[in-house]
C-alpha cells in the first residue's frame, strides 16, 4: 500500500572505492575513488571499455576482493571488517553471482548446481527442490533439470547460473558480463528473464556489461572510464 | 553433497583416476607380498633351526661349554626317562659330542663328532633323510660313519672309504679311531656339512672311556611351542646343575631375525607408501591445479574453507579406499595361493641353503598385519592429500575467477 512510497532499503553503500594494482612498472588505478549507492530493486549496469574496471568493482562489491582504500557497506555489513571465511559465509547469504563463463560445477545437473548454494545454507530438503523447481521454471529449464553444463548451451548455462545466484535468496545479484559469451538472441533472452525476475520480484541486479543491446535494457547505467565513474543515468 | 561432488570428480579424469588406484593396489601388493614371502622364508629358517639342528629344548652340563669339555658328561636317569616321555615331547634323544681332527690320506681338517641314537636322531632331526649316498647306519657294525658331502669330497674319500678321527678322551689322552664311510649326507646348512660328523652313540662311548648312559646333550622335540615352559621347568628339575636351553638361547641370531620382522615390515611398508605418496600429492596437484576457476566459483558463491578442504580430502580419500582394498585382496589371493602350493627356489637354493634356509617357501602374512597396512596406506593418502587441499584453499577467489 504505502510500500510504493516507503524509502527503498540501501543494499550497497560504497565510499571512496579505490584499488590499486602494483603491477610491473606503473601502479594500475583499476578502481579510482568510487562513490555507489545501489538501493533494492534497481537494475543497474555498469559499462565501459575493456579494462575500465568493471570486473574489478564488482569483486569489491562482492567481496571477493579487497580494496586499496575506502569501504563497502553491503546491507549493513561492512566489508572490510569481515574475516576471509566471514566473507565467504556473507556471500553464501546475501550475495548471487553470474560470472562470463564456467560459473557452474560440471559434475553436478542442472538441478543439482540451483540447489547446491541451498543445501551450504542448510535448507531443508523439501523447501530446498521446491525451490529448485521453482526457479528452473523461471529461467525456462525445468526440462533440462538433469542435465549436465556439459550439455547445455552457452545461454542454458548462464540461465542456470541465475537461478543458482538466486536460490539462497540475494539481496544482490552481481553479474559480471554474463552475456559476452552469447549469441544476441540468448544474451536478450538471458536479460529478458533478469529483467522480470527484478520487475515481479523485485531482485536487485548489478551486471557489467559492454554490449550495446544490453545496456538498453538496464534502468540505470553507470559508466566507467579508467577506473572513475564518468556518467551515472537514470532512465524511465 | 560434499561427498557426492567428490566421488563425481574422481571419474572426470577416469584414468588418471584408475591410475592412482592402480598404482595403490598395485604397491600395497607387492608389499605384503613381499613382507609374507619374507615371513615364509623366516619360518623356514626357524623350521629348520628347531627341527633339523637345535630341537626345542637342551641340556648340557653347566661346564660343557663352547670348548666341548669331554668330561662334562650327565646321565641319562630315571628323571630323563619321565622327561623324555613327558606330555608335549615328541621325540627326545641324547648325544655324545667331541671336537677334532679327521683325515683321510690326503687331507686332514677340524671336525665336530657326534655319538648318535640313530634311530631317536632319525625322529630328532630326520638326519636320515639328508642322505645322499650309502645308508643311514645300515648295520651294527661300530666303525659306521656319517659324514656331510662337502666334507667327503674335501678329504677326497669315498663310500666305505676309511678315515681316522682324533680327539681327547675323558683321561685327557688323544684317542684315535679308523672309521668307514657308509652314508654321506647333504642337509640344508652347507657350512654345517663341511665340520659335522656321526657315529653311534655306543662307538663314541667305547672311544672316550664313557658307558651308554652317558651324554654331553640332550635334546627334546615338543610338539609345539606352547610346551615349551613346563619341558624346560621338568629338564631343569631333572637336571638342577645342569644348563636348559631354548632354541631361541641356543640359536639367539634367529630370535633377533624374527623379533626384527616387524621393524623390517614397516620399512619396507614405509618405503612403497612413500612413493605412493608422490603418486598422489601430484596427481591431486594436478586435479587441483585444473580445476582452479571452478574452485574459486565454488568460494565465491559460498562454499568455505572447510567445505574446499573436506572436498578434495575425500577425493583422495575415495581413491585410497577403492585402491587399497584392491591391494589387499590381491596380496591375500597370492599369498593364500602362493602359501598353499609354495613357491619352489630349487633355481636359487644351492645359494639359500648357505644361509639356512629350506628350498620351497610358503609365504604367509597374520590377518592383523593386513590390518596394519591397510591403516597405513589410508593415513599415508590422507597425508598425502592435505597438501592439495591446502593448496586449494590458498587460492584467491579473485585470482581464480579472472582465469578464464
Ligand atoms: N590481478 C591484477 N593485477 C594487475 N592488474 C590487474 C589485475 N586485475 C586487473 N588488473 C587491471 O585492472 C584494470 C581493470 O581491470 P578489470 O576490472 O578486469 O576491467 P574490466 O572488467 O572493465 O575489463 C585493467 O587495467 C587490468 O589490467
Ligand atoms: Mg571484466
Amino acid at each position: 500500500m504505502n510500500q510504493a512510497n516507503a524509502k527503498p532499503a540501501t543494499v550497497i553503500d560504497a565510499h571512496e572505492l579505490s584499488k590499486v594494482y602494483n603491477g610491473h612498472q606503473i601502479p594500475v588505478r583499476a578502481v579510482d575513488n568510487v562513490h555507489l549507492h545501489i538501493e533494492e530493486g534497481e537494475f543497474t549496469a555498469i559499462v565501459g571499455p575493456s579494462g575500465s574496471g568493471k570486473s574489478t568493482l564488482l569483486h569489491l562489491i562482492g567481496g571477493l576482493d579487497a580494496p586499496t582504500a575506502g569501504s563497502v557497506i553491503l546491507a549493513g555489513t561492512d566489508l572490510t571488517q569481515l574475516s576471509e571465511n566471514e566473507l565467504i559465509d556473507f556471500r553464501l547469504h546475501n550475495i548471487g553471482f553470474v560470472f562470463q563463463a564456467y560459473n557452474l560445477v560440471p559434475v553436478l545437473t542442472a538441478r543439482e548446481n540451483v540447489g547446491f548454494v541451498m543445501q551450504l545454507q542448510g535448507v531443508p530438503r523439501e523447501e530446498r527442490e521446491a525451490r529448485v523447481r521453482t526457479l528452473l521454471e523461471e529461467v525456462g529449464l525445468a526440462d533440462k533439470a538433469e542435465s549436465k553444463p556439459g550439455k547445455l548451451s552457452g545461454g542454458q548455462q548462464q540461465r542456470v547460473a541465475v537461478a543458482r545466484a538466486l536460490a539462497s535468496k540475494p539481496r544482490i545479484v552481481l553479474a559480471d558480463e554474463p552475456t559476452a559469451n552469447l549469441d544476441s538472441v540468448s544474451a536478450a533472452n538471458l536479460l529478458d528473464i533478469m529483467a522480470r525476475l527484478n520487475r515481479d520480484e523485485n531482485i536487485t541486479f548489478l551486471f557489467s556489461t559492454h554490449d550495446q543491446r544490453v545496456i538498453e535494457k538496464a534502468r540505470r547505467v553507470i559508466t566507467l572510464v579508467d577506473g572513475r565513474v564518468v556518467s551515472d543515468e537514470i532512465r524511465q | 553433497m560434499i561427498l557426492s561432488i567428490a566421488w563425481r570428480n574422481i571419474w572426470r579424469n577416469r584414468v588418471r583416476s584408475l591410475l592412482v588406484i592402480g598404482s595403490i593396489a598395485l604397491g600395497l601388493w607387492a608389499g605384503a607380498f613381499v613382507i609374507a614371502f619374507a615371513w615364509g622364508l623366516y619360518q623356514n629358517n626357524i623350521y629348520d633351526v628347531i627341527h633339523r639342528q637345535f630341537s626345542h629344548v637342551q641340556v648340557h652340563h653347566a661346564q660343557f661349554g663352547p670348548d666341548m669339555d669331554p668330561h662334562s658328561l650327565l646321565r641319562e636317569n630315571d628323571t630323563w626317562t619321565i622327561a623324555a616321555e613327558a606330555p608335549g615331547v615328541r621325540s627326545a634323544t641324547t648325544r655324545l659330542v667331541v671336537s677334532g681332527m679327521i683325515s683321510s690320506p690326503t687331507m686332514a681338517t677340524g671336525m665336530k663328532l657326534f655319538g648318535i641314537r640313530p634311530m631317536e636322531e632319525a625322529l630328532q632331526t630326520e638326519l636320515n633323510q639328508v642322505l645322499m649316498e650309502g645308508s643311514y647306519f645300515p648295520s651294527n657294525r661300530k666303525d659306521q660313519l656319517y659324514i656331510g658331502e662337502k666334507l667327503a669330497r674335501k678329504l677326497r674319500v669315498k663310500l666305505n672309504g676309511k678315515v681316522v678321527v682324533t680327539f681327547s678322551d675323558t683321561s685327557n689322552n688323544i684317542t684315535a679311531a679308523a672309521l668307514r664311510v657308509t652314508g654321506i649326507y647333504r642337509s640344508r646348512n652347507a657350512s654345517l656339512d663341511e665340520r659335522i660328523i656321526y657315529t653311534e652313540h655306543g662307538t663314541l662311548a667305547t672311544l672316550l672311556g664313557v658307558d651308554g648312559c652317558s651324554f654331553h646333550e640332550a635334546a627334546l622335540l615338543l610338539d609345539d611351542s606352547a610346551s615349551l615352559a613346563p619341558n624346560v621347568a621338568r629338564l631343569a628339575a631333572a637336571y638342577p646343575a645342569a644348563l636348559v636351553q631354548t632354541w631361541k638361547q641356543l640359536s639367539p641370531e634367529t630370535d633377533m631375525i624374527i623379533s626384527s620382522f616387524d621393524l623390517y615390515m614397516y620399512i619396507v611398508v614405509g618405503i612403497i607408501l612413500l612413493a605412493l605418496t608422490f603418486g598422489i600429492v601430484n596427481t591431486m596437484l594436478m586435479a587441483v591445479l585444473e580445476r582452479v576457476r571452478e574452485i574459486g566459483v565454488l568460494k565465491s558463491v559460498g562454499m568455505n574453507n572447510r567445505r574446499i578442504f573436506s572436498m578434495i580430502m575425500l577425493e583422495t580419500l575415495f581413491l585410497s579406499l577403492l585402491g587399497s582394498p584392491l591391494g589387499i585382496v590381491l596380496a591375500w589371493f597370492t599369498i593364500w595361493w602362493t602359501g598353499t602350493v609354495g613357491i619352489d627356489l630349487g633355481m636359487f637354493s644351492a645359494g639359500m641353503s648357505q644361509f639356512g634356509f629350506s628350498a620351497i617357501v610358503y609365504p604367509a602374512l597374520e590377518p592383523s598385519k593386513y590390518i596394519n597396512i591397510a591403516v597405513m596406506s589410508l593415513v599415508t593418502a590422507l597425508l598425502a592429500s592435505a597438501y592439495p587441499a591446502w593448496r586449494a584453499l590458498q587460492l584467491k577467489p579473485v585470482e581464480a575467477v579472472r582465469k578464464i
